[in-house]
């Protein structure tokens, strides 16, 4: 069903240009679709193999019952794999000219220039432009399209695919496993620090279009990497289905950090799941900012397997327009002295709900575990609605677990001293929401943190009265 | 007002308009198994302390739910549970805060403070909060942890045994949160007392 929306989030989502594409496959999923995505792609037999074995499971798990309401969503009436009519170029001066363009609107190219140590753009299901700086392939970094990957190293993909989240764990991963596409792969060898980010980013074009992402990245021993993934979607008239996979091997004393900033426009379904594997000494930082979508079901996680292991998620949610953010984040403590912290900061405006759902769960016999939990709710109206639901599972005497949770609007005091020095309630409002914000915010990179900022004050415009 | 109850399998306790008060629950359970529902409904101007401590012991179980209902405007609710946990016992809390669209100016505030006494020992503890009133202040927190080994050992320098000086630690704990009821004008300095007596001798009968 069509969503609703303002004429602000027309514009603001109104930059699609027309693409062709060269498998313009049905509508729909079934066995043979599977095996044509698998031949085009030149895939080995055992990744078709897997990929009919998800399909199977697909069919069989039911969807969650709790959580976000998924009743509208229409498994029949989504595109499950495009394939763009540009085969993979080396140079932005190559890319085709529509979609250079819709990059350009985007601001990619000189993201690319300033900041970035490679690009690795998604257009569609099919990783199109990408350019890895030399340095990085000499310090042995892979940092490919997850297709490319499969095809140029069999073997450590096999080794780490579905590993951390197989086919089974729920419906959306088996639906991810068995029609996935496009995505990153990202390898970091033993001791590589990586100092530039690596970042890829994520754009859906076509009506109906499910992205099906895969990413994976493995960091070996005491090596170090900044991920960063954001996406932009242009506006349709029914709803699309976003469903990636992100599996992360921090491998001992390694860091990884991800960061993710999700911006899909307000008919899109993203039903996400990500999780990392953490091994002793080592850290996860997980950064997700959720701020489009129609419906968000996200909560990264982190295994602490290893003695001392660490996780992080700093988490961000938006929901204005009846969306539904449903974030969160999952701490395993598995082993000793692992430590975790989630931080969540979400704000609710003009009949939008957030949710965080969060578990914590220590296990028997793993001692000296510490984990923390905040989160901070904002509601800025009465038509809005915001909920937190966190699970804390302690099977182990040794263990320090915190939660704490609050709900309030923006305060009259805040908002009556920042209008007697001169500023507009407009203007207090966005400077509380953006200060509320901001522990998150300044751990984004600047020209996130930059573009959030003005995102959020954008959307604060008329929000009063 | 103040309301004690003992052991209580449920309860379904609605206010008046404009009253104050303070509940106490208390739990006691010895090799038992208890399911709970204990469900607060809020209305206009009242402002209630609710008061939960639980003692579980020998492999007891005890599956708790609380709800604390706002219904009109203008209310206040403060709950504070306290569990010690020993002998291989399950304590399991759900307890939610529920703010209707009408509960404007609503004050909500929960928390669960628990102790694990011994390895064999879990706790599960789930808070939740549901919000559909935009004009709110609502808190959760929960907090687990253990016995402070070096306020133990703190104690056994001054002459007391490790086992007298855990039950001084967990009595301390448990009792604790009475003290926070003395700046409430529905309470006595001397009801309090007898108060603290009361649920001492009944939650910690087995030390």
């Amino acid at each position: 069903m069509a969503t609703p929306v303002s004429d602000t989030h027309t514009q603001q989502w109104q930059f699609r240009f027309g693409s062709q594409y060269t498998l313009n496959a049905k509508k729909g999923l079934d066995y043979q679709l599977i095996h044509k995505l698998s031949l085009q792609k030149k895939e080995p037999d055992w990744m078709l193999k897997i990929r009919l074995q998800a399909y199977e499971i697909f069919k069989q798990k039911k969807l969650p019952r709790w959580g976000a309401n998924l009743s509208e969503l229409d498994f029949k009436n989504i595109f499950y794999y495009l394939k763009p009519h540009a085969a993979q170029v080396r140079r932005w001066e190559d890319l085709p000219s529509d979609i250079r363009q819709t990059y350009d609107y985007l601001g990619i190219k000189d993201a690319e220039k300033n900041f970035l140590a490679g690009v690795s753009a998604q257009y569609e299901s099919e990783v199109l432009y990408k350019s890895i700086q030399k340095n990085l392939s000499e310090q042995g970094v892979i940092f490919l399209d997850t297709d490319t990957a499969l095809k140029k190293y069999p073997d450590i993909f096999k080794q780490y695919f579905g590993k951390l989240v197989p086919a089974a764990d729920n419906k959306f991963a088996a639906l991810n496993t068995a029609v996935w596409s496009g995505g990153s792969f990202v390898y970091i060898p033993e001791g590589v620090k990586v100092d530039l980010p690596l970042q890829a980013y994520f754009r859906i074009n076509a009506e109906n279009m499910g992205q099906f992402e895969r990413t994976l990245i493995i960091a070996e021993k005491n090596s170090s990497v900044h991920y960063i993934e954001g996406c932009s979607a242009p506006i349709y008239s029914t709803a699309s289905l976003h469903s990636a996979v992100v599996e992360i091997f921090v491998q001992e004393g390694a860091q990884v950090r991800y960061t993710t900033i999700q911006n899909w426009s307000p008919n899109v379904y993203n039903l996400v799941t990500k999780r990392a594997q953490v091994q002793a000494r080592a850290s996860m930082q997980w950064i997700d900012g959720n701020l489009g979508s129609k419906v968000t079901m996200k909560y990264p996680s982190c295994h602490l397997v290893g003695q001392g292991a660490r996780g992080e998620v700093l988490s961000l949610a938006y929901a204005a327009n009846s969306q539904h953010q449903d974030a969160g984040a999952k701490m395993l403590h598995l082993a000793d002295n692992t430590t975790s912290r989630i931080i969540s900061k979400s704000v609710c405006k003009q009949g939008g709900r957030t949710s965080y759902r969060g578990l914590n769960y220590i296990k028997k016999g793993a001692k000296n575990c510490q984990t923390k939990v905040i989160c901070d709710a904002l509601i800025m109206d009465e038509k809005s609605r915001s909920d937190t639901y966190p699970t804390m599972k302690i099977d182990e005497q040794r263990a320090k677990v915190e939660h704490e949770a609050t709900v309030s609007k923006v305060s009259e005091e805040q908002l009556f001293y920042l209008q007697s020095r001169g500023l507009t309630q407009e203007r207090a409002q966005s400077l509380i929401v953006n200060g509320f914000l901001e522990p998150i915010i300044k751990e984004l990179p600047l020209e996130y943190a930059v573009e959030i900022n003005r995102l959020i004050s954008l959307q604060m415009e008329g929000s009063v009265g | 007002m103040v309301k004690t109850y003992w052991n209580v399998p449920k309860l379904n306790f609605v206010t008046k308009p404009d009253q104050s008060g303070i509940l106490v629950i208390v739990y006691y359970l010895n090799q038992q198994q208890l399911t709970v529902n204990l469900n607060f409904e809020i209305l206009k101007n009242n402002n209630f302390k609710i008061m939960i401590l639980v003692n579980l012991i020998g492999q007891s179980q005890l599956h708790l739910t609380t709800t604390q209902n706002h219904l009109e405007a203008n209310s206040t609710s403060d709950l504070l549970c306290k569990a010690t946990v020993d002998q291989d016992s399950r304590f399991s809390y759900y307890g939610k805060v529920v703010i209707n669209k009408a509960a404007n100016q609503a004050h909500a505030y929960q928390r669960n403070e628990n102790l694990i006494l011994d390895s064999g020992s879990t706790i599960v503890s789930e808070p939740s909060l549901e919000i559909k009133a935009n004009d709110v202040f609502c808190t959760h927190g929960s907090f687990t942890s253990y016995l402070d080994p070096l306020e133990l050992y703190y104690l056994q320098t001054r002459g007391l045994s490790l086992c007298a000086a855990e039950k001084l630690l967990t009595k301390g704990f448990l009792l604790s949160g009475l003290d926070k009821l003395l700046i409430e004008p529905v309470i006595t300095v001397s009801r309090l007392e007898n108060l603290r007596q009361q649920v001492g001798h009944y939650l910690l009968s087995n030390h």
